[in-house]
C-alpha cells in the first residue's frame, strides 16, 4: 500500500478524491502502527512489515472502504440535488404567487400555444408516426401498375405473375374495393365491402376476434359464399352476438355465411365494414390482363428493402410487357411501402402545419421572454441580495429557470386540456382524404411530447432573461442595492435583447401571415373554379341494385326508369337525372376505344377516356350545357340506334379539326365475356365537368344511354324548387315503394359534394389562418407591450425633452419611429425567410405562385399596420407626460 | 445497506467499543484501536479489517461523523467524533451490556463454584 502513487492525492485539488482518502487513512494507520512497533524496539523495516502483517488484507479492505465511500458520496449528491430542486420549486412558487397577474398572462399564453402544438402533434402522431396496426408493418408494401407515370390498380393476371415470380416478396394478397347492399338484418343498408384473396389477413398478420378468415380454396368460383365481418358492423347489426358465426347474411341479394369477425380497429384498406373472398374465374381472368381492378399488397422477405423490391418488380413488369404486348404495352410495375402509400400525400401539409404551430409557440416564447426581461428591473434587487448572501451564479440561473419551467409546465398542463378539446374539433372538421384521422387522440406519446415541449419552452424563454439578470445582479450589485431597486441602471443590454426578440417574433409572424395568405388565396381560387355544373338546389342519392334480383339489363333499366319517373312526379322536383359516377367524387372508369373509319392503331397507342352511363335529362338536371347537337333523350332505348355524347375536352383531344357528330365509337369493354362491346354514334357535345377535383383539368368523357347500356350502380340527382335536403325522405319512400330491400345511402346535396371535394385544402387553410391570426395578435401585444415598458422607463427623459420644448408630435414620432425600426427589420427578415420557406408549400397551392408578390406585400403591409397601431397607445401616453411631474418624480 | 450490527454480539460489541473510545474526544482510527488495546491490556484486539468498515457504518447511522484534520505528529488524518445520537446509543447499549454482563457474572459466580 505504501507504493500507492503519491501523485494521486493531488487529484483532490479538483474536488473530493475518495480513493486517495482511503489510501491516506490506511497509510496513516500503518505508519502509526509501525511507529508503535519501533518504539518497542523493532528495526524500522521490520516494524513496517509487522504493521502491514497486522493490518491484514490491505487491498480487500481498502477496496471495500472505497466502494462504501463512493456509494455514500453518490447518495449525498443525489440528496443535495433533490433538496436544491425542492428549494428552487418553493422559491418559484413564491415568485409566482407574488405576481399573479404576470403569471396568469404567461400561463394563458403558453397554455394556448402549447395546446395548439399538442393538438397538431396528436394529428401528426396518429396519421404519420403511429405504426400501422399490422404485424411488422415496416415490411408491408403495396404493388402497383405504373401507367403514364401514375400508380394505378392492377389486373389480376399481372398481379398473380408478379407475386409468383418475385423473389423479394414473401407473400402477397390482392383486394378490390367496393360496396354491397346488406339485407335481412334490420333496414337495408349499403356498406363498404372489400373482396380479398385468402392470404390477405395473413399478409397483414391480423387474427380474427371470432371465428376464422378465408380458406385458400374459397377464392375459387362456385364455393359457398362466406363473409368476415368488421367489428363495427358486428356491434351495430348483430348486437355483438358471439353466436353469429355460421349465420347467414344477404349481400346484394345473395346468401353468405358469416365465418369470422375482425377485432376493432381493423378496417383495411379503409373504413371497411366486411370482407368477402375475391373470386378468380381463371377462364375470365386469363383474358382480362387488361382489366385493372385489384390492389396488390405484399410482405417483403426479411432483409429485403423496399428499393430492392421495387427494382425487381419493375424488371418483372418489363418481362410481362414483352410477353403480353397487347395488354401490357407501356405498363410498368412498382412497389411502395404501405405507410407511404397511405400517408405520403398528407405528410407535407401536416408537417407544414406542425412547423406553423411551432412558429406560434416561438413567438409566444419571445413575448414571454420580453415580459420577463421587463420585470427583471424589479427583480434585480432580489438577485443582488441573494448573490450577496452567497448564492452562486449557476445556482441563481437554475433558480430562475426553475421558475420559468414551472410556469411553462403549468401552461403545458392546461394546454393538454385544451388540446384534448382541440383534437375533437379538428376531427369534427372531417377533412376528406386524411387517413387514420379517427384514431387521433391525446395518448402517452402526445403527453410525453407536450411535457418535452413545455420544458424546452420554459428554458427557451427563461434562459436569456435569467442570464441577463444574474450578469447584472453580480456586476451591478452595489449599485443595485443602493438604488433601492428602482432600476436606475442604464439598461442598454436589456434593451438590445428585447429589440432582437421583437424583430424575431415579427419575422416569424410575417412568415406565417404570408403562408396563410397564399393558402387563403389558393383556396379562394379553387372555390371560384367552375365545376361545369350547377350544384345549387340539387340532391344526389347513390343507388345500387343487386344482380341476384335484377338478373338482366331489362330489369335494371326498367327499375331506374320507373324510379326516375316517380321521383320526377314528386312535388318540388323540377327535373331528375342519373349517372353512373357523379362528378368530383374521384370515381369513374376509363376505357380504351376506337373510332370507326380510322386506321387501326397498335394496342399501346389506343386512346382512352372516362366513360359514364347517363339517363335522359341528366345534363339538363345538372345544368351542363349542350354545346352542339343533342344530349341523350328518352327515345335512346333498346331498338333505337345506339348513341353517345362526348364532352368538349374529348372533342378537342380526339377530333381536332373535324366534326365528331355522326362518328361511331366502340369501347374496348362490353357486357358478358368481352364480346359485344359498348358502342354508339356521337349525337352531341356537352360542356366539360370536373370529375377528379376542382384543381384538376376536366378529362375527356363519353356518355352512353342508360336505357341502352344499363349498369347496376347509379347516382340519382334531383333538381328541386324547395330546399333539396327536404326531399330526402320522399326519395327514400319512392325507392322503397318499388323495392323495399334496396338501401338508400349517401343522400347529400351537390353543394355538400363540392364542399367535401375541397375539405382538405380548407382544413389546412383554416388552421394556417388561425395560427397566423394568433401570431399577429401575439406580435402586436409583443411590440405594444415593449414600447409601453420603454415609455414607462423613460418618463424622466421624455419629461426633460418636453421641458426643453419637444412638441407632442415630436414625442409621438420618437416612440413610433423606434418601434417601427424594429418592425421594419422584422418584416424584411420575415419576407426573406418566407421567400425561402414558401417554396415548400408550392405543391399545395392552386393558381398562385409560392412567391406571389401581391401576397408578400399585403402580408408585410398588414403586419406593419398592426405593429404601428400597437405602438400608438404607448406613444400617446408618452406625449401626455407632464414634464413637471416627471421631473419631480425622482 | 450494510448488515445491521445489532443481534450479532461481536459486531454490536465492536460498535460500543468504538463509541466508548470516542467518548473522550475526536480520534483517528489508529487511536481508537490503540485505546481499546491499552485499556483492555491487549485482551481485546480490534482487527483493522473490521474497524474501518465499522466506523463507516456508524457514520452512516449518524453515530459518528468524520473530518480530515492534523494528527499529533502533524500528519493529515481522518478524525472521528461522537455525535449526540452516538452518545445516546452508547449509553443505552452500555446499560444493556452491563446488565447482561452482570447477570452472566452472577450466574458464573453462583454455587457450586467453578474449580
Amino acid at each position: 500500500m505504501s507504493d500507492a502513487p503519491r501523485w494521486r492525492r493531488y487529484l483532490r485539488f479538483w474536488g473530493p478524491n475518495l480513493d486517495a482518502d482511503v489510501d491516506d487513512e490506511v497509510q496513516f494507520h500503518l505508519d502509526m502502527r509501525a511507529h508503535e512497533f519501533e518504539a518497542r524496539g523493532m528495526a524500522p523495516d521490520a516494524a513496517k512489515r509487522a504493521a502491514v502483517e497486522r493490518f491484514g488484507d490491505i487491498d480487500t479492505i481498502s477496496s471495500a472502504l472505497r466502494t462504501h465511500d463512493e456509494r455514500r458520496h453518490r447518495e449525498r449528491q443525489r440528496r443535495d440535488i433533490v433538496s436544491e430542486l425542492m428549494q428552487d420549486l418553493r422559491l418559484a412558487l413564491r415568485g409566482i404567487r407574488r405576481s399573479p397577474a404576470f403569471a396568469a398572462v404567461v400561463i394563458a399564453t403558453l397554455a394556448l400555444c402549447i395546446g395548439a402544438n399538442t393538438a397538431i402533434f396528436s394529428v401528426v402522431n396518429a396519421v404519420l408516426l403511429a405504426p400501422l396496426p399490422y404485424r411488422d408493418p415496416g415490411a408491408l408494401v403495396r404493388v402497383y401498375h405504373v401507367w403514364e407515370g401514375k400508380k394505378v390498380v392492377m389486373s389480376p393476371p399481372n398481379f398473380i405473375d408478379v407475386a409468383k415470380q418475385s423473389r423479394s416478396l414473401a407473400e402477397a394478397a390482392a383486394f378490390a374495393g367496393g360496396s354491397v347492399n346488406v339485407t335481412g338484418v334490420g333496414d337495408p343498408v349499403r356498406v363498404s365491402g372489400v373482396e380479398t384473396s385468402a392470404s390477405f389477413f395473413h399478409v397483414l398478420g391480423v387474427q380474427p376476434a371470432l371465428g376464422r378468415t378465408f380458406l385458400p380454396d374459397e377464392n375459387e368460383p362456385g364455393r359457398t359464399k362466406v363473409v368476415v365481418l368488421g367489428h363495427a358492423i358486428w356491434q351495430q347489426r348483430f348486437g355483438s352476438s358471439r353466436t353469429v358465426i355460421g349465420s347467414p347474411m344477404y349481400l346484394d341479394g345473395e346468401r353468405y355465411t358469416i365465418v369470422g369477425v375482425m377485432p376493432s380497429g381493423f378496417d383495411m384498406p379503409r373504413k371497411t365494414d366486411l370482407w368477402t373472398p375475391l373470386t378468380y374465374d381463371v377462364a375470365f381472368t386469363a383474358k382480362s390482363r387488361g382489366a385493372w381492378y385489384v390492389n396488390g399488397i405484399a410482405r417483403l422477405k426479411p432483409g429485403v428493402t423496399e428499393q430492392d423490391a421495387a427494382t425487381e418488380v419493375a424488371l418483372i413488369g418489363k418481362q410481362l410487357e414483352k410477353q403480353y404486348p397487347d395488354d401490357n404495352a407501356k405498363l410498368g410495375m412498382s412497389v411502395t411501402s404501405m405507410r407511404e402509400a397511405m400517408v405520403g400525400d398528407v405528410r407535407k401539409p401536416l408537417v407544414i402545419l406542425l412547423c406553423a404551430v411551432g412558429f406560434v409557440l416561438l413567438i409566444a416564447c419571445a413575448n414571454v421572454a420580453n415580459l420577463l426581461l421587463a420585470r427583471s428591473t424589479t427583480r434585480q434587487t432580489e438577485m443582488a441580495l441573494r448573490s450577496a448572501l452567497g448564492a452562486g451564479r449557476r445556482r441563481l440561473v437554475r433558480q430562475l429557470l426553475t421558475e420559468s419551467v414551472l410556469l411553462s409546465l403549468i401552461g403545458g398542463g392546461l394546454g393538454l386540456l385544451l388540446a384534448s378539446w382541440g383534437v375533437k374539433m379538428l376531427v369534427a372538421l372531417q377533412p376528406r382524404g386524411i387517413p387514420r384521422l379517427d384514431t387521433v387522440r391525446v395518448d402517452g406519446t402526445v403527453m410525453a411530447f407536450t411535457a418535452a415541449v413545455a420544458v424546452l419552452t420554459g428554458i427557451a424563454f427563461g434562459i436569456a432573461p435569467a442570464l441577463q439578470l444574474v450578469r447584472r445582479g453580480g456586476s451591478g450589485l452595489a449599485l443595485s442595492l443602493r438604488a433601492g431597486g428602482r432600476g436606475m441602471l442604464s439598461d442598454w443590454g436589456g434593451r438590445r435583447l428585447r429589440g432582437a426578440l421583437i424583430v424575431a417574433e415579427i419575422a416569424l409572424a410575417l412568415v406565417l401571415l404570408t403562408c396563410a395568405g397564399l393558402m387563403l388565396q389558393s383556396f379562394a381560387r379553387l372555390q371560384s373554379v367552375d365545376p361545369g355544373f350547377h350544384p345549387e338546389q340539387r340532391l344526389a342519392i347513390d343507388m345500387s341494385v343487386p344482380r341476384a334480383t335484377y338478373q338482366n339489363d331489362e330489369k335494371v333499366a326498367g327499375f331506374y326508369e320507373r324510379l326516375l319517373e316517380r321521383l320526377a312526379a314528386q312535388p318540388g322536383t323540377r327535373s331528375v337525372g342519373a349517372i353512373s359516377a357523379l362528378p368530383l367524387t374521384n370515381f369513374g372508369f376509363t376505357f380504351t376505344f376506337s373510332i370507326d373509319g380510322r386506321p387501326p392503331v397498335k394496342p399501346e397507342d389506343q386512346p382512352s377516356m372516362q366513360t359514364r352511363i347517363i339517363s335522359a335529362d341528366y345534363h339538363r338536371t345538372l345544368g351542363i350545357p349542350v354545346v352542339r347537337g343533342r344530349t341523350i333523350t328518352a327515345g335512346d332505348r333498346v331498338g333505337a340506334p345506339l348513341v353517345a355524347v362526348i364532352n368538349e375536352a374529348a372533342a378537342k383531344r380526339f377530333f381536332p379539326g373535324e366534326d365528331p357528330i355522326g362518328k361511331h365509337v366502340k369501347l374496348g369493354w362490353g357486357r358478358g365475356k368481352l364480346n359485344d362491346p359498348v358502342n354508339g354514334t356521337i349525337v352531341g357535345i356537352v360542356g366539360d365537368v370536373k370529375g377528379f377535383g376542382l384543381d384538376q383539368e376536366a378529362q375527356p368523357e363519353i356518355d352512353f344511354s342508360m336505357m341502352q347500356n344499363p349498369v347496376t350502380n347509379m347516382s340519382i340527382v334531383l333538381r328541386t324548387d324547395v330546399p333539396p335536403a327536404s326531399l330526402a325522405a320522399a326519395a327514400r319512400r319512392e325507392v322503397h315503394a318499388l323495392d323495399p330491400s334496396l338501401p338508400v345511402t349517401d343522400v347529400r346535396t351537390l353543394e355538400r359534394l363540392v364542399a367535401d371535394s375541397v375539405s382538405q385544402p380548407k382544413f389546412y387553410m383554416l388552421l394556417l389562418g388561425i395560427f397566423a391570426g394568433v401570431a399577429l395578435v401575439l406580435a402586436a401585444v409583443g411590440i405594444g407591450g415593449m414600447m409601453s415598458f420603454a415609455v414607462a422607463q423613460r418618463t424622466r427623459e421624455i419629461g426633460i425633452r418636453v421641458a426643453l420644448g419637444a412638441s407632442r408630435a415630436g414625442v409621438i414620432g420618437l416612440v413610433v419611429s423606434e418601434a417601427m425600426r424594429l418592425a421594419v427589420a422584422g418584416v424584411v427578415l420575415g419576407a426573406l425567410a418566407a421567400a425561402a420557406l414558401s417554396r415548400a408549400m408550392a405543391s399545395l397551392l392552386f393558381g398562385i405562385g409560392a412567391r406571389d408578390p401581391v401576397t408578400f406585400v399585403l402580408a408585410a403591409a398588414l403586419l406593419s399596420a398592426v405593429a404601428f397601431a400597437a405602438t400608438l397607445l404607448p406613444a400617446r401616453r408618452a406625449a401626455s407626460v407632464d414634464p413637471a411631474t416627471a421631473l419631480r418624480a425622482d | 445497506m450494510p448488515p445491521r450490527d445489532t443481534g450479532d454480539l461481536l459486531q454490536g460489541t465492536l460498535g460500543i467499543l468504538i463509541l466508548k473510545a470516542l467518548l473522550a474526544g475526536p480520534a483517528h482510527g489508529y487511536a481508537v484501536a490503540r485505546w481499546v488495546e491499552v485499556t483492555t491490556g491487549d485482551v481485546l484486539r480490534i482487527e483493522e479489517g473490521s474497524l474501518y468498515p465499522a466506523l463507516r457504518r456508524l457514520e452512516d447511522k449518524g453515530r459518528v461523523k468524520s473530518e480530515w484534520g492534523l494528527s499529533e505528529n502533524n500528519r493529515r488524518a481522518r478524525f472521528y467524533t461522537l455525535t449526540g445520537a452516538g452518545r445516546a446509543h452508547l449509553e443505552s447499549e452500555a446499560a444493556v451490556w452491563l446488565r447482561y454482563a452482570g447477570a452472566v457474572t452472577r450466574v458464573l459466580r453462583a454455587d457450586p463454584a467453578l474449580a
